[in-house]
């Protein structure tokens, strides 16, 4: 069973400048955290961590090329969480058996970035952030009375082209796009079809137990509630994504002063 | 590298993209055609022995090649290492071209690109940046260069 799972992630084991947000540095505690016994070992290792899409590396040292590990962003909400580290948050995910990952960050910006980093992290919302751009596209093509650029169909050449834009660094300065600009210049990606080809293939549900609205954490973790409706909608979900956000932070500023107000030697016991 | 199977366990059950019987063969020399189920969830293609729960394996789908074999087939070989390529079969031609098709464009990184491309476009069409008003321009995976390429005019 699963004997080759070793396969699965060893593209990105070259560890190319590809699919890659910047790296930042952040302790990374892993621990297990078993639904009877509340938190078992809680001691922090600093690691290198990288944000790779939906996926989030962790290494030694910033210019390993060893990957230690990887945690797979999809089906976990992302909360600010109290911890003997400061500027703590925790991966939690929506199934009971999987466990939770706590993290601090340097400092509050810091840790506020990375919870907005994984917690837009996942598949589904560049998803639904590509499809809002197309739609966008295409209106925008219509109104100025261009054509746009038509790829329902992937050809041999359209695909031989898509192909080398696999190679090289993207996040950066990137020769490939600097061509962009013109209607002539429309080889160059690939473009998904309408929404409308797919609309009956994607299940709008893809996380059933997701607990889409997080909170924050100050006890054992509060149930996962039902997954609301579907937000397919980018803008919605945009929306809702930052009023999570601000309320997290604002709730967490606020505990904040209430802990900085306590003399150093009557630190909350947090164990 | 470590990774919790568990994680890839609880992905491979929620809903696919697309999901058919396929033959596969694996990279290795050795290797048969056997019948498989194949997943496409999310960027990653799970395969399953046709009468199991639980996937044997799973392939990331970024920085691959995905390329047309033969008439009905298609392949799945990873950037280091070329050589190494996995191979499924399909039912009919338009099966194939379907899969290739929708394994390609579950890629974060394409998904990405088209983003950027998107995003340029309606910059150039409409003269405004359409990720400002999610308040996510400066998101550095959103980024062509260190600002906007000199854009002509739009047409008139």
């Amino acid at each position: 069973m699963c004997r080759r799972w070793t396969d699965c992630f060893s593209a990105t084991l070259c560890g190319s400048g590809e699919f890659q947000s910047p790296p930042r540095c952040v302790s990374v505690c892993v621990f297990t955290a078993r639904p009877a016994r509340g938190e078992v070992n809680t001691s922090y290792q600093k690691r290198w961590v990288t944000l790779k899409g939906n996926l989030l590396f962790y290494q030694d040292r910033p210019r390993d090329r060893e990957v230690l590990g990887v945690i797979v962003l999809e089906g976990c909400s992302v909360q600010l969480c109290e911890s003997d580290e400061q500027f703590a948050f925790s991966l939690v995910f929506s199934e009971a058996g999987l466990r939770t990952y706590k993290f601090s960050a340097e400092n509050q910006t810091s840790q506020e970035l990375w919870v907005k980093a994984i917690h837009s992290a996942h598949h589904n919302f560049l998803s639904i952030l590509l499809q809002d751009l197309r739609q966008q596209y295409l209106e925008a093509a219509k109104a100025v009375g261009v054509e746009p650029v038509d790829c329902s169909r992937l050809t041999k050449e359209t695909m031989a082209h898509s192909q080398k834009l696999y190679l090289g660094s993207v996040f950066y300065a990137e020769a490939d796009m600097k061509g962009l600009g013109g209607p002539g210049n429309n080889q160059l990606l690939q473009v998904p079809p309408t929404a409308a080809k797919h609309a009956g293939k994607r299940s709008p549900k893809l996380w059933p137990k997701r607990q889409a609205h997080v909170t924050p954490v100050s006890g054992p973790a509060p149930p996962l509630g039902e997954w609301s409706e579907p937000m397919e909608d980018f803008s919605t979900m945009h929306e809702e994504f930052g009023k999570e956000v601000r309320r997290l932070v604002a709730e967490w500023r606020r505990r904040g002063k209430e802990v900085r107000a306590v003399p150093e030697g009557d630190l909350i016991d947090l164990g | 590298m470590r990774f919790n199977e568990k994680e890839l366990v609880f992905l491979s059950r929620q809903p696919s993209e697309r999901a058919a019987e396929l033959g596969m063969k694996g990279p290795k020399k050795g290797d048969v055609m056997k019948r498989r189920l194949v997943k496409l969830i999310v960027n990653f293609l799970f395969y399953f022995r046709t009468d199991e729960e639980e996937p044997i394996g799973a392939l990331l789908l970024e920085q691959c090649r995905v390329e047309r074999e033969d008439n009905m087939a298609f392949s799945i070989a990873f950037l280091d290492e070329a050589e190494r390529k996995y191979l499924f079969e399909c039912d009919s031609q338009e099966q194939c071209l379907e899969w290739i098709d929708a394994i390609v464009k579950a890629s974060y990184e394409f998904m990405r690109k088209n983003l950027v491309f998107y995003r340029t476009e309606i910059h150039r069409l409409t003269g405004k940046d359409p990720l400002e008003q999610y308040g996510i321009s400066d998101e550095t995976r959103f980024q062509v260069n260190s600002g906007f390429p000199p854009l002509p005019p739009p047409p008139t």
